[in-house]
This record gives C-alpha cells, sequence and structure tokens, in this order.
C-alpha cells in the first residue's frame, strides 16, 4: 500500500531530547526519527515520556537540551505543515462553543489573526467535518458531544490545518470502536496520499495492525523503526519490564 | 430631563456604567480560563500599589498609580509563587493568602498616609465614591456641548471611558488568538498563538481596569463585575458571542438599577437615607447570577453533567 519511496526525508527528527519535571527525569537524551509517508506509533509504559515527547517537540513544553526538526528545519519555518492534536481530556468541553466553531480555529494559521472566516472557510470546515462523520451535527454545542465525538471534532480540525504531518497524542483513549475504525481509516488514507501521522498510543494489541513504524520509548529510547524490526518481544519486555503479559499472544496477529 | 438630573444622576450612573461593562468584557474570559480568583487578587493588590504610588508622589494621576499597581501584581505574582513552593499549598490557597495580605498592607498603609486632601480613604477604596462624581457645571442638555462646562466633568469619567475603549481593542484585535487560547492553549501554544502575551495581555488589562475604576467605585465593584455578569450570562447561552452580549447586558442593568435603588430606592421603601451606590450595584449583579442560576435556559450547560 505505500507507494512511496521508502527512503523518503524524515517528517519529524528528535535529537538527544531531554526533559525533566522538577528534578524527575521525563526523557533522557532521546533520538527518533519520523519518517515522512508513514504511520509511526509511539509507544511505551505510563510515565514513559510519550506525550511530553510531542509537546517538547512542539515546544509546548521546554526541553533541557536536544531538538526537533520538521522535514529538516526548525520549528519556526515549517510551523503550517504541522497539526497538532492535544488529548481530548485536556480541554473544557463546556466551553460556549459549537462544533464547527472548534474545526475553523483549525484555520487560524491560513487566516492569520484578523481575516474574516468566509463562504468558502465555513465549507472547507464542513468537508473536514464530513471527513469524520460528523457534518450533520456541525452545529451542535460540543459539550453534548460524546467522547469519541469530541475525539472527531479534533481531528476535523486538524485537516482543516491542511498539514503535511499530524502529531496526535492518544487519539484512540477512550473513544468508541466506530470512532477508532474512522479515525484510523482516515489517517491511513492521509498516509497513502502523502501525508505523515505520528501518535503515541497506548494499545500495544493494534500496532501491527495500525502502524508501520514505531518508537517504543521509556524515558530513553528503547526502538526505533520498521514496526517488523522494532517492536519485538525482547524491547517490549526491555520497556515496560515484567508487566507486559497480555500483549505477547496479540503480537502475532497479522495485519 | 432638568440639568440636575444630567449632573447628579447621569453622569455618576454612567461612571458606573463604564466600569461594569469594562470588567465584565474581560470577566468573560477570567471565567472561561477558570481563572474568576485571578481577577480577585488582580483587583486585591493593586490598592497597595496605588497608596504606595501615592505616598512617594503625593499626587493620584493615573501613571504613577499603574506603575504602583504594576509592581504590586509583580510583587504578589513572586509571593504566590512563594508561599506555593515554601508552604506546599496548592494555588488558590496561596493566592488567598497573598492577596488579602497585600490588601490589609494597602489599608493599613492608607490609613497611616496624610491623604485627607484627595479624598482617599479605606472607605473609596472598598466601594468608591459614585454618589460624589457629579457634574455640578451640566446644568441643562446644551452644557454637554460648552467647553467649559465639560471641563468640569470627573476626570474618572474620561479614564474609564479610555479604559473601556483600551478593552474593547483589546478584545477586537486579540479576538482570534484570545478565543483559541482560551478553549485549548495547548492547540493554540502548537499553532503559534502567542498565547503567553495574551494571557499577560488581558491580566494586565484587568489591571488598568482596577486602577482607573478603584477610586471611582472601588474593589467591591471590580470584584463583582469581573465574575457575576460573565457567571450568568453563560447561563443563558452556548455561544461566546451571545455570551459577552448578555455579560454587558447584565453589567448594564446592575450599574443603572443599583445607582437608582441605592438613592431613590431606599426614599420608595421609606428608608431615610440612602446606601452606598457601589455595595447596591455588586448586590445586584449577585441577584441577578443567582436569578439566572436558577431560571436561564442552559444552566445545566455550565454547570456540568
Amino acid at each position: 500500500m505505500n507507494v512511496h519511496n521508502t527512503d523518503a526525508g524524515a517528517a519529524l527528527t528528535v535529537r538527544g531530547m531531554s526533559v525533566a519535571y522538577g528534578d524527575k527525569p521525563a526523557l533522557s537524551s532521546v533520538d527518533a526519527i519520523f519518517k515522512q509517508g508513514r504511520m509511526s506509533a509511539v509507544v511505551g509504559p505510563n510515565g514513559a515520556g510519550k506525550s511530553t515527547m510531542l509537546k517538547a517537540a512542539m515546544g509546548i513544553i521546554p526541553a533541557i537540551s536536544g531538538e526537533a526538526l520538521f522535514f529538516g528545519r526548525p520549528l519556526a519555518e515549517a510551523r503550517s505543515r504541522v497539526a497538532y492534536v492535544p488529548q481530548r481530556a485536556s480541554v473544557d468541553w463546556d466551553f460556549p462553543a459549537t462544533v464547527i466553531d472548534v474545526v475553523m480555529m483549525g484555520l487560524y494559521r491560513s487566516l492569520g489573526p484578523f481575516r474574516l472566516i468566509g463562504r468558502s472557510q465555513r465549507e472547507f470546515a464542513l468537508d473536514c467535518l464530513e471527513d469524520v462523520d460528523m457534518a450533520s451535527l456541525a452545529n451542535r454545542q460540543i459539550g453534548q458531544l460524546s467522547g469519541g465525538q469530541q475525539q472527531r471534532v479534533f481531528i476535523a480540525r486538524a485537516l482543516a490545518q491542511k498539514a503535511d504531518l499530524l502529531m496526535l497524542d492518544e487519539p484512540f483513549a477512550g473513544v468508541d470502536a466506530a470512532t477508532e475504525k474512522t479515525i484510523i481509516t482516515l489517517l491511513k488514507k492521509l498516509v497513502a496520499e502523502g501525508g505523515t501521522a505520528v501518535a503515541v498510543h497506548h494499545d500495544l494489541s493494534t500496532v501491527t495492525a495500525y502502524f508501520e513504524d514505531v518508537l517504543i520509548l521509556n524515558v530513553r529510547r528503547i526502538a526505533n523503526g520498521t514496526v517488523a524490526k522494532a517492536f519485538t518481544d525482547a524491547n517490549l519486555a526491555e520497556a515496560y519490564g515484567g508487566r507486559l503479559t497480555q500483549a505477547t499472544p496479540v503480537l502475532q496477529k497479522t495485519v | 430631563m432638568d440639568g440636575l438630573y444630567i449632573g447628579l444622576v447621569l453622569v455618576p450612573t454612567l461612571i458606573g456604567v463604564l466600569a461594569a461593562v469594562s470588567c465584565a468584557l474581560l470577566g468573560n474570559f477570567l471565567v472561561l480560563r477558570k481563572q474568576s480568583l485571578m481577577g480577585d487578587a488582580v483587583s486585591h493588590v493593586v490598592l497597595p500599589g496605588i497608596v504606595v504610588a501615592f505616598i512617594f508622589t503625593g499626587s493620584m494621576s493615573v501613571g504613577p498609580m499603574l506603575l504602583g499597581a504594576a509592581a504590586a501584581a509583580l510583587l504578589s505574582a513572586l509571593l504566590i509563587e512563594l508561599v506555593r513552593n515554601l508552604g506546599k499549598v496548592e494555588p488558590g490557597a496561596a493566592m488567598g493568602v497573598v492577596f488579602t495580605a497585600l490588601f490589609a498592607l494597602g489599608v493599613v498603609l492608607l490609613e497611616q498616609s496624610d491623604t485627607r486632601d484627595v479624598h482617599f480613604d479605606v472607605e473609596h477604596a472598598l466601594y468608591g465614591n459614585l454618589e460624589s462624581l457629579v457634574w455640578l457645571a451640566g446644568m441643562d442638555a446644551s452644557s454637554m456641548f460648552e467647553p467649559e462646562a465639560l471641563a468640569d466633568l470627573p476626570p474618572q469619567l474620561g479614564r474609564l471611558a479610555l479604559a473601556l475603549v483600551a478593552v474593547i481593542a483589546f478584545l477586537v484585535f486579540f479576538w482570534r488568538q484570545l478565543v483559541v487560547s482560551t478553549f485549548d492553549p495547548v492547540f493554540a501554544h502548537a499553532a503559534g498563538v502567542p498565547v503567553r502575551f495574551v494571557g499577560a495581555a488581558l491580566i494586565s488589562l484587568v489591571a488598568v481596569v482596577a486602577v482607573t475604576a478603584f477610586e471611582a467605585v472601588g474593589a467591591i465593584i471590580t470584584i463583582a463585575m469581573l465574575i457575576c455578569p460573565a457567571a450568568a450570562a453563560r447561563l443563558m447561552t452556548n455561544r461566546l458571542l451571545p455570551q459577552i452580549l448578555w455579560s454587558v447586558f447584565f453589567a448594564l442593568v446592575s450599574a443603572v438599577v443599583g445607582f437608582w435603588a441605592a438613592g431613590s430606592g431606599m426614599e420608595l421603601i421609606g428608608s431615610g437615607f440612602s446606601v452606598s451606590a457601589a455595595g447596591m450595584i455588586a448586590a445586584v449583579s449577585g441577584a441577578i447570577l443567582g436569578l439566572c442560576a436558577v431560571a436561564a435556559p442552559q444552566r445545566k450547560g455550565a454547570l456540568g453533567h
């Protein structure tokens, strides 16, 4: 299915990234490469620094050392090519806004602070909602959405950014099966069209089915490469210690 | 409409309205950002700043007072961090301790300093001096076009009008950044919105409004108006722009009804003396919030499920 050159450039390169919360290290000198045109997962136990790595790469939290390059450039020069999807639970869904209001926030970079939203932008936002099967709920208050619907709105907002790289923090956490299927189908389509997706993922049983590349993390990098090469029992045991028992059988599951 | 009415009722009411509307506009974002307490803190800590500025300069001009208030706000931010870290308490508790302590310090300083000839004392700091901000030169409607008469308008009117213009300009020019960073600061940061700058600008404007409102309407109105109209408005609608318009409406109603009730209203119910207009305006805004909490259409949405 991947028609693209396998040694295409990196969409995101992380080099020597270290982050600490207080005096507790959250990331220790992590190197990782996420290739263009690929679906990549970031996995690891709780507190392994998965979300932290994404946030530090995006400059949302400060890194002690290290750098992140997007398409070979610093973030400031590539920001419009990157869309970040935060954890659904990180916002207050009681905010007075409708579904389409939130999607149109994704137009911030293309509109800038002042240009008004016109008919064509509204149509485009509706198209993005259509891609996640949410167009019929465009005018609904966001407080009335289910968890899965909230996640779809976030994905639609990222689509509205027309980015080449999607950075997703736990996009499947607490969503229904239908939403998970919609999102993964959509991401696979974007990647087939040349886009790149990097997702923090916690469900080891779906890594092989969903992703092509993987970064296994536990504060430091355990392994980074194709799922076939890096997603091994030995690497998982190293990352999760002795806690990994039920995930082992599903590793044999084929794509 | 005779002259006394314009000078004695319309002008002070207008001053109350200007202060109330400025506070209500900013209050919408404080409430949505869960920073109501921050507005409370800022409007408290400007007092010691103003008093110290007055002690140093001996004047009540806006420039030094704003500088003093800014210094006090900075000091309070440092103290809050210090109390949080050394005292190992949650941020709300640290804020509560610091801003009441600084406000009390301001009250003590104010009592010690000689402010008799500028009409600035503890009472004014608390509930302002709205009733005395009259326009004696405004004898009839035509004096609104006489430069001499206009020069006699209370200076607070102009200052508060300027503050309101600044607030509206901020909301218009920073609307998109403000909305995106209020709803989802993490996303906003990633999309390149200057999240910290917008947050700092919002709090700075709260301080500017608190300083300009201080000697006119006092701390009580500022605190009530930052929270009550916006919180009540949130219960009326599920859209942001209508919420802001509702909050302005509630601020207007509070100021006009409150000012009237404090004077003429008290006479109507047979009370021989009038009460503090600022106190009454704050009380009316509280009553509106209470009413909305019981009867407003969206009260379930805002109070959680």
